[in-house]
């Protein structure tokens, strides 16, 4: 039996869209519930908030979950394997404003607002400028279009809520896919049954690439 | 007045009364019973040492786990962050008169910054061994047995040791020939057992590399996995480790089916120089224990002596047992 972590957060549906490819027998009609067993593929999959799924696999309450890269880059200390890139789930880190760089110059500190705070704190520090980082829960466009940051550092998929807020992309700091991500020591334990759920995910994947 | 209400505890540590701290106490008890009987000494090293005892051992990443403050001279102390590194400084300076091999256990608390609200402690007690001045196989199956014995003890049949080896991927990584930047990449890689990253990593080697080290993170599983390590390399060090844990499996009679073998394992402390193993449970996330050769740490703290051991973590064997 291998317990699989899915964040409930923008992967959702590509994520159970793969398993039922790869032939898992995922139900349909899914409720609120958090924790599905399905015993026909001897797995069983559980529901948690994005940045939460590392902390479940790290933990061994999940053997293995999907999650961004975006979310590992931010949540760097949890320690578990990156075994495997799903690919889908294309998006990228960016930092976005209202204005080009070059007329924020005079500003400083430079206000950030961001929900990645240590990715944002990172790329920041190898800016090489003042800055002061707001670390928000969600609507991050919000802070920037309001004034409370000068600039944002968010997850951008097509930029159309960027456009709409009246946004634009000044710079990709990382881009992002869907990782597959391993518990350290059930990795070890049951790495026959995780190869084998991997290799069938994995093919689902290339062939959609190949289309 | 700041303090005026702060009669609870710190954030990452904790009381333990009654039930829990009899179950701990029963623990201790069996390991030391244990230790005793197999003819090892207790020590006692103290609970602050120099910062610098610890960085000789824990390198730079767990320099930032240290708890540290400076002394009414200005000099850095940190709490004590590893059992292993305070014996070896002690049989370096207290006990430098003292004859070889010296068998010694603790069962001592130790202190690392973690992040608390991730339901982890700063203080955690292990208890373990060290056989220090004996460099023999002996000794390392002495310290797996030792391993066994007592997991068997307290968690019945239900526990793996997952057996490597630092000098099989010494080896390997010699093999392909790496600028120093590029070994840290590829270790960096390896910790994070990132096939896609790997299989991108090596891609612009000569083909002869890339086929044989193209599987190389499946070494996982029992002991036909050393089979296989021995088919794609050829190189003195993996030759030498692959046989060292060899010799070991064959001399393990029934405790045989507690072995997992894991060649593509990166060592989780600088020191370990042969055999590393963890000790795991299937109902718990991480090890509950860790052990391993380390022949070049002593030499830092002034003896030139090999040692072997291992501790476990009594904190998260409480929640197997």
């Amino acid at each position: 039996m291998i317990t699989i972590a899915i964040p409930t957060g923008k992967l959702i549906n590509e994520t159970l869209d793969v398993f039922r490819r790869a032939g898992f027998e995922i139900p349909f009609n899914l409720d609120r519930r958090l924790i599905y067993s399905i015993p026909e593929d001897s797995i069983k999959i559980i529901f948690a908030k994005d940045f939460d799924v590392p902390l479940y696999v790290e933990n061994g309450i999940a053997d293995i979950g999907i999650c961004g890269k975006d979310v590992l880059l931010e949540e760097k200390d949890v320690e578990v394997y990156e075994i495997e890139d799903l690919g889908f789930g294309k998006c990228s880190i960016v930092l976005a404003g209202s204005r080009d760089l070059e007329e924020l110059e005079s500003i400083s500190p430079i206000t950030i607002a961001t929900k990645y705070f240590n990715v944002a704190s990172d790329f920041l520090k190898s800016m090489g400028r003042p800055f002061k980082i707001i670390k928000l829960n969600g609507s991050v466009e919000l802070a920037c279009v309001s004034g409370l940051s000068d600039l944002i550092i968010d997850i951008a998929k097509t930029g159309k809520t960027l456009r709409e807020n009246g946004l634009k992309i000044l710079k990709i700091i990382h881009e992002s896919t869907a990782r597959l991500i391993a518990n350290k020591v059930r990795y070890s334990q049951k790495y026959n049954e995780i190869e084998e759920i991997t290799r069938r995910l994995k093919n689902v994947i290339d062939k959609k690439i190949s289309f | 007045m700041v303090f005026k209400n702060k009669f609870d505890i710190p954030n990452g540590f904790r009381d333990l009364f009654l039930e829990s701290a009899l179950k701990r106490k029963k623990i201790e008890r069996e390991i030391e019973n244990i230790f005793l009987k197999k003819g090892f000494n207790p020590v006692i090293p103290p609970t602050v040492e120099f910062s610098s005892v610890f960085l000789q051992g824990i390198g730079e990443d767990g320099f930032y786990k240290l708890l540290q403050f400076f002394n009414d001279k200005g000099e850095l102390l940190s709490l004590r962050a590893d059992l292993t590194c305070s014996v070896a400084r002690m049989v370096c300076t207290t006990l430098s008169n003292l004859k070889t091999p010296l068998r010694v256990y603790y069962i001592s608390n130790i202190f690392r910054k973690v992040k608390a609200e991730n339901r982890k402690f700063i203080e955690t007690t292990q208890a373990g061994i060290e056989i220090i001045g004996d460099s023999s196989i002996e000794s390392d199956i002495e310290t797996i047995e030792l391993a066994i014995l007592i997991m068997k003890k307290l968690c019945g049949n239900k526990f793996y040791i997952i057996l490597s080896h630092s000098q099989f991927l010494d080896g390997l990584l010699d093999e392909i020939n790496l600028y120093e930047e590029e070994r840290i990449k590829a270790i960096e890689i390896l910790k994070k057992r990132s096939k896609f990253q790997w299989s991108n990593f090596i891609k612009n080697f000569p083909s002869q590399i890339r086929n044989k080290f193209d599987n190389f993170l499946d070494f996982i599983g029992d002991e036909k996995i050393l089979l296989k390590g021995e088919e794609i390399l050829k190189n003195e060090k993996s030759k030498r480790a692959i046989s060292q844990l060899r010799e070991i499996y064959h001399s393990m009679g029934s405790k045989k089916k507690y072995l997992l073998f894991d060649l593509a394992k990166v060592k989780n402390f600088d020191y370990y120089t042969g055999i590393i193993f963890s000790i795991t449970s299937p109902k718990l996330g991480f090890p509950v224990g860790n052990g391993g050769r380390y022949d070049e740490l002593l030499k830092k703290f002034g003896r030139d002596l090999p040692a072997v051991g291992f501790s476990l973590n009594i904190d998260l064997l409480e929640e197997v047992i």
